[in-house]
């Protein structure tokens, strides 16, 4: 296990070299000045140059390349052209609430998602599988930023128990951070919780296996099969889609960090996209594309626990 | 009968709803200790669902009533829960058809087999591993300390096999009941299971009832048996009788339709489809194929179309009305029942035989074919397995003439075959396929020339197509009858026994058989030469395989097709082939003329293959009745 862990970072070094390569291209062949940003549309042609050779911008786009990939090398992601701080110090401060929102989530919806998905499978066309299903269709039908609106409405605006939005760092303030985070935490989580059709549906077909009928020919009792044998087999399909989804929210949940006015990830590369401040963007991209490539290769280790045919490599 | 196991009487399983099929109508079955008996029947006969009544392991739409159903003691129609699962894996145990699919992948095959005994009493892990080495060692699977911790994909279909008997045999059930037992398994492998079986039975004198379409399988295993038609048992007696003198007609059509043992010109089709529960006709249930009532008068046939038979004794000639002489202890349902005394009532004309054009150009000429198949690592591309499918095997298929490819799985003859459509490539040697005037047939026309049957006509028809649509299709790729493209549908359907209105409808309309014979004529629109029917009889019925053995005989003699026929199974390929090629490791190891194959095997492991044959005479055992040599654990 430990040399496939090993070989599979090591795959990690050109899937990142192309996403920086594409990056780097896209960006700096996309219309668009970062001085006009910087210093507003009023300055002269003069101004911009200076600053344009300040922040190294005049040299050739091969030169520049090269000088933020050797930066990389030595993890230095350069400086930002518009916050002024390094951009690894910027990445570390904008993906703390993005981190720790997309757990979260992971949490809630795996805390929902999970038994409501294994019982309505279990318990196919009964109440709670009915509901299951509606309440899926629902919250899959509402848009995150109106639930978000609508949760802040009623329980910060309304019952003023939880405040609108804004970020608490844990280790400022823990208990500020929890009532900080319960909201997007829950309104992210929900809207996660369709995996628990897929849960379903891969319980149903595990359910329906050979395998299962002679677990009830041993004379095990429905519990003692549902736990012992089909829990385990219906993961396996469903882990993939829940890394899929986490690895997407670890990339920032754009749209919910900016209803509950989280300074994440996400927020942070709209903002810079819109200010041209190529380093960040180039490093955001890069981290969000570790972090999914990181993600994928959990899958794949929970997936060679779950299911000996992959870990003995057939 | 003494100490009696399982009583049922008046079994009905049928489906809930408004209108209600029933898929058991009435069956009876008594099983004692030690004894077998065997419930036969073809699919939808309703004899799986008989033998899970027995455990009421049915699919929540259907309904179960009965006049009485006791197993071991109990009575399960008024069992609760606990005392149905002490029933289940403890007095009763239960074998099922397929082991890779009756295996969870995910968990040790060893913690499985121990499963019934460890969910009855706590059991620390090193007892439980200790427990299932001792029984899977005990069922003849290899160093079981380390096995017994290996997943089921990592065992062999056989030795999974040995293993789920091992799990059914674990708590020392009183009653086994055994759905098909050997039919996922290759020929070689069912004797050994067989045999299993018997030694395993003579240990623990528990009952078996065994399910099975197989009637080798009954002639090999079983005391008594009943054969079950359409949900009803049709004839229940001892097996011996059974076969030597079958007193219902369904019986005497399935015996005659087994390939076993046959030449196949005396292999003779029941007429028609299986009946099913939706399907079955009024009175007796089989009175739409039954030979014995053609001709006779209308009364008579009229009473087989409105009365339905009940199963009753039918005395023996020489001892009618007299007590005191053997009595014949066979139970049949069937009006004329005692007309089936008569020795020759079914004679069966003899068939026509083609023979071998022994002085014909080949057709196609195998040389010094080999093929490995290596797989890689995905990381490093090392090489981490290869495999020898097909080691330097060189043969010719003449004009007319069927070749057999027999060998076990893994043999390499599916390999070759697929080389000889061309689905892959030989790595050396060649393959030629000549036209009529011997010149090597290549490109487009190759596929003209030979057309593959695949062994599943299940998997092997779009389910998204219509019939004519599949047969459409493969006459537009190479612009066949165009503009008469529907009259040469008719046509192949014609060719096939097939009425022209199938060809509206949808693969998951048909049964079976008649896929297969769709997937025959859809083989033929192109007109080949040459047929390669990988395993075109596994998926089959008993009663249908004759009818497509029936077929490709006929087709054989009016189109002048050469076959290639990959098959594991030897009674098959006798009734078709006029020469045999044996395949073992991915060499030929013996080629020969069928009767010298069958009655002068050269090389051992042809000899194996043929011993391990289930023989359809009871009284001709491939494993004898062995003394009780008992090995019992504890």
């Amino acid at each position: 296990m430990a040399g496939f862990v090993g070989r599979r970072l090591l795959t990690l070094i050109p899937v990142l070299l192309m996403v920086a390569l594409i990056t780097f291209g896209i960006l700096h062949f996309t219309p668009g000045d970062p001085t006009i940003a910087i210093l507003g549309i009023d300055a002269t042609i003069e101004q911009r140059e200076e600053l344009r050779a300040a922040l190294g911008l005049d040299r050739g786009v091969v030169e520049q390349f090269l000088n933020w990939a050797g930066g990389l090398l030595r993890l230095d992601f350069g400086q930002s052209l518009y916050l002024r701080v390094p951009v690894g110090e910027a990445m570390l401060r904008y993906l703390e609430p993005t981190a720790l929102l997309a757990v979260y989530s992971l949490v809630v919806a795996l805390l929902v998602g999970i038994p409501a998905g294994v019982i309505s499978g279990v318990r196919r066309g009964g109440l709670i599988d009915r509901l299951v299903m509606g309440m899926t269709v629902a919250i899959n039908a509402v848009p995150n930023f109106f639930l978000g609106i609508l949760v802040i409405m009623f329980f910060s605006v309304q019952l003023g128990l939880l405040p609108t939005g804004g970020y608490v760092s844990p280790t400022e303030d823990f208990l500020g951070h929890v009532r900080a985070m319960i909201l997007p935490s829950a309104v992210l989580g929900i809207s996660l919780t369709s995996f628990a059709r897929i849960i379903r549906s891969s319980v149903l077909d595990v359910m329906s296996a050979e395998y299962v009928e002679t677990a009830y020919s041993k004379g095990l009792s429905r519990p003692q099969v549902v736990i012992k044998h089909v829990l385990r087999n219906a993961a396996i399909p469903s882990v993939t889609v829940i890394g899929i989804s986490f690895g997407n929210l670890l990339g920032g949940a754009v749209v919910t960090e900016y209803v509950f006015n989280l300074q994440g990830i996400g927020q942070l590369l709209v903002e810079s996209i819109a200010r041209r401040d190529y380093p960040v963007i180039q490093a955001g991209v890069l981290l969000s594309a570790l972090l999914f490539c990181l993600v994928t290769l959990l899958v794949d280790v929970i997936y060679a626990y779950l299911d000996p045919r992959v870990r003995y490599g057939r | 009968m003494t100490d009696a196991v399982l009583t049922v009487r008046e079994l009905r399983v049928r489906t809930r709803g408004d209108a209600p099929l029933a898929l058991v109508d009435g069956v009876d079955i008594d099983v004692g200790l030690g004894e077998t008996v065997a419930l036969v029947g073809e699919s939808g006969s309703g004899k799986t669902m008989a033998a899970r009544s027995v455990l009421r392991l049915l699919p929540a739409n259907v309904e179960l009533t009965a006049g009485g159903l006791s197993a071991v003691g109990t009575d399960v129609l008024a069992a609760d829960g606990p005392a149905l699962r002490g029933l289940r894996g403890g007095r009763v145990g239960m074998i099922f058809q397929d082991p890779m699919a009756n295996f969870n992948p995910v968990l040790p095959v060893g913690r499985q087999v121990t499963e019934p005994v460890r969910i009855r009493q706590r059991m620390s892990k090193r007892a439980g591993d200790k427990l299932a080495a001792e029984v899977l060692g005990h069922v003849g699977i290899p160093d079981p300390e380390r096995r017994c911790r290996e997943y089921p994909h990592q065992f062999s279909g056989g030795m999974l096999q040995r293993a789920m008997i091992a799990m059914a045999l674990v708590n020392r059930p009183s009653l086994v009941i055994a759905d098909e037992p050997t039919t996922a398994l290759d020929a070689t492998l069912q004797v050994k299971i067989v045999k299993l079986l018997r030694l395993l039975q003579s240990e623990i004198n528990a009952g078996i009832l065994v399910i099975t379409h197989d009637l080798g399988l009954v002639a090999e295993l079983a005391d008594r048996a009943s054969v079950m038609y359409a949900g009803r048992i049709m004839e229940t007696g001892r097996v011996g009788e059974l076969f030597a003198r079958p007193l219902h007609p369904y019986t005497r059509a399935l015996l005659d339709s087994r390939p076993e043992g046959r030449t196949g010109a005396d292999v003779r089709a029941i007429p028609g489809e299986p009946a099913t529960p939706a399907t079955r006709p009024g009175g007796c249930a089989f009175h739409p194929r039954c030979r014995l009532r053609v001709e006779r008068p209308a009364a008579d046939q009229a009473r087989c179309v409105d009365e339905v038979p009940v199963l009753r004794l039918v005395a023996l000639p020489g001892t009618t009305g007299t007590t005191g002489s053997t009595p014949s202890s066979s139970l049949a349902a069937c009006h004329f029942a005692t007309e089936m005394l008569t020795v020759g009532h079914l004679a069966q004309p003899r068939a026509d035989h083609v023979p071998p054009d022994p002085d014909s150009a080949p057709v196609v000429t195998v040389a010094g074919v080999s093929k490995r198949f290596v797989t890689k690592s995905a990381w490093s591309g090392r090489r981490t397995g290869v495999t020898q499918a097909v080691d330097d095997v060189s043969f010719t298929l003449g004009h007319g003439e069927s070749l057999g490819l027999v060998g076990e799985s893994g043999s390499g003859k599916s390999t070759l075959g697929r080389m000889m459509v061309r689905l892959i490539e030989p790595d050396t040697g060649g393959i030629t396929v000549h036209a009529q005037d011997a010149s090597p047939v290549t490109g487009q026309q190759f596929r003209r020339t030979v057309q593959w049957v695949h062994q599943d006509p299940y998997g092997s028809l779009n389910p998204k197509m219509t019939i004519r649509r599949l047969i459409t299709e493969v006459l537009a790729r190479y612009r066949l009858a165009s503009g008469s493209r529907a009259a040469r549908v008719t046509e192949l359907l014609g060719l096939v026994g097939l009425p022209p209105d199938l060809a509206e409808r949808y693969p998951h309309q048909l049964s079976g058989g008649q896929r297969q014979r769709v997937a025959i004529a859809r083989a033929l629109a192109v007109e080949p030469r040459v047929l390669v029917l990988d395993e075109p009889l596994s998926a089959l019925d008993v009663s249908i395989q004759a009818q497509v053995i029936t077929l490709l005989r006929r087709l054989r003699a009016d189109l002048g097709l050469s076959y290639v026929l990959i098959s594991h199974d030897l009674n098959v390929v006798r009734t078709i082939c006029d020469r045999v090629a044996v395949m073992c490791e991915g060499r030929l190891v013996e080629v020969g003329t069928v009767d010298d194959i069958y009655d002068r095997p050269q090389h051992p492991y042809t000899k194996t293959l043929l011993s391990a044959m289930l023989n359809v005479d009871p009284e001709d055992r491939a494993v004898p009745a062995s003394p009780v040599t008992s090995t019992a654990r504890s």
